[in-house]
């Protein structure tokens, strides 16, 4: 099977929307135990390689497992960032008036974009790593 | 109307019940940790308070009986905390602008620009927070918190100075609360003066009264009152408007005291500013006292002494060229400026 871009590029982008939403709700609920079993799962190898090898008929199988190992990089790092962004900034938004959707993408994604962009690295590094394993096999 | 009436048992603890007018400036001000940016953050709807209402305009913003807690960004009360909270990755032209959300494009602008007009801002609009100084920052948290249009408007202790409040009050009049830790500016631009302490209402009125006339020690001392004296009223003569109070060596003459009787335990203040002293061996004027002077202060524009007693006399850097070289010194505490608690 050959190295596949499109497919890398997919599940990476797939890791940072659905990590961003995830990262959000743990700034906002603090939810250590979730947090915790995010660790676990950076600690799984080979997930795109079982994923593949088990399910070698179903594309979005891969896909999805390469979502699963670049998502709590971008979760957790972000997660972070977001909860280090001093709380001022969300009190005088809320009291200004702004949503919590207009908070998101107005202030918090605009302070943590540098932060974003370097779990997007790591999450994308480690997708394509994995892929590169699995198309070799 | 515009009520507050809330109640907090987990420390840090409050019980406040205070009407706000509908217009006008009402300062707090009080010791730190006396609740005074805890009562804004229920305002604003930051902080939950465990009983009590809130009354806003007779909308209810909080309600612990029914349960309503209108989430702050409904509120439109508008909240310049303590900590510059400009977002740092727009301009101020646009912070403006995020604010102003609620208005249709074409109003947003020129509310924008008339507010930054306002507080003399125009040409910092292109500029970022990160370039301005600390109080071109306030500046700009406060012409954007005014251009959400808010029905009332907190302001948490930062150097608010009165020009800022005029510039904000031309533009209607929004009422307003500030926290603030300086008398003189509470005087200059508050209607109303709420002393605060422990997360209880003091003392309230106009500045003004509420500076002459203390009516408990423990307002005597928020607001800095330096001679605080226990007596007993020896006597009182309504005919001739005078009272004599003894205090431990010494006694004063002050005017009538209504209300009292001879024999009262009462507490006196007299502010430093109001101490006269003298050269000890100058005819004694009326209600004058031999002191022992402990410590000389120099400050920005007056003299501090310190005597025995402790008594604490603050006179001008004149008169105090004038006395320096006193042997031994007698303080005169003018009738007049006897506050009776």
């Amino acid at each position: 099977m050959p190295f596949h871009w499109t497919s890398v590029g997919i599940a990476t982008a797939g890791a940072i929307v659905l990590g961003l939403a995830l990262a959000y709700v743990l700034a906002i609920f603090d939810l250590r135990i979730v947090s915790f079993t995010l660790v676990p799962l950076l600690a799984i190898p080979p997930v795109i390689l079982a994923a593949l090898r088990w399910h070698r008929a179903l594309p979005y199988a891969a896909l999805a497992a390469g979502i699963v190992s670049g998502l709590p990089f971008v979760a957790l790092i972000t997660a972070r960032q977001f909860r280090d962004i001093d709380r001022a900034y969300g009190d005088a938004a809320r009291s200004h008036g702004a949503s919590e959707w207009r908070l998101f993408w107005r202030v918090l994604l605009p302070l943590a974009w540098k932060t974003i962009g370097f779990a997007t690295a790591l999450a994308f590094a480690r997708i394509a790593t994995e892929w590169a394993i699995a198309a070799n096999l | 109307m515009t009520h507050a009436r809330v109640s907090r048992k987990v420390p840090p603890s409050l019980s406040l019940d205070l009407d706000l007018a509908l217009a006008g400036t009402t300062a707090l001000f009080g010791p730190p940790g006396s609740g005074k940016t805890l009562f804004l953050e229920i305002l604003a709807g930051f902080a939950v308070p465990d009983a009590g209402r809130v009354l806003l305009d007779d909308t209810i913003l909080f309600d612990a009986e029914s349960r309503v807690n209108v989430p702050p960004r409904r509120r439109r009360v508008a909240y310049v905390g303590r900590q510059d909270s400009l977002f740092p990755h727009m301009t101020l032209e646009q912070n403006c602008t995020f604010a102003a959300q609620r208005f249709p494009r074409l109003e947003r602008h020129r509310r924008v620009t008339e507010i930054l007009e306002r507080l003399q801002l125009a040409q910092w609009a292109k500029a970022r927070p990160g370039d301005l100084t600390e109080a071109q920052k306030l500046r700009g948290a406060v012409a954007r918190a005014l251009a959400t249009e808010p029905k009332l408007l907190l302001l948490d202790e930062r150097d608010f100075d009165e020009a800022l409040l005029r510039e904000i009050r031309t533009g209607g009049n929004i009422p307003i609360v500030l926290v603030t830790g300086d008398l003189n500016l509470c005087c200059a631009a508050a209607d109303t003066l709420v002393l605060l302490d422990g997360g209880r209402i003091v003392q309230r009125g106009a500045p003004r009264e509420v500076m002459d006339h203390p009516d408990s020690v423990e307002a005597a001392r928020l607001l800095g009152i330096a001679n605080l004296l226990q007596g007993t009223i020896a006597a009182l003569d309504p005919g001739r408007n005078t009272s004599r109070i003894e205090f431990e060596s010494f006694s004063l003459n002050g005017p009538y005291l209504p209300g009292h009787f001879r024999g009262d335990q009462i507490w006196v203040a007299i502010d430093a500013h109001d101490v006269r002293v003298h050269r000890a061996d100058l005819a004694a004027p009326l209600n004058s006292v031999p002191a022992q002077l402990t410590r000389v202060s120099h400050r920005a524009h007056t003299v501090e002494l310190e005597f025995a007693g402790p008594l604490v006399a603050e006179i001008s850097r004149e008169i105090y060229a004038r006395e320096r070289d006193n042997k031994s010194w007698q303080l005169e505490f003018p009738p007049e400026a006897l506050k009776i608690l």
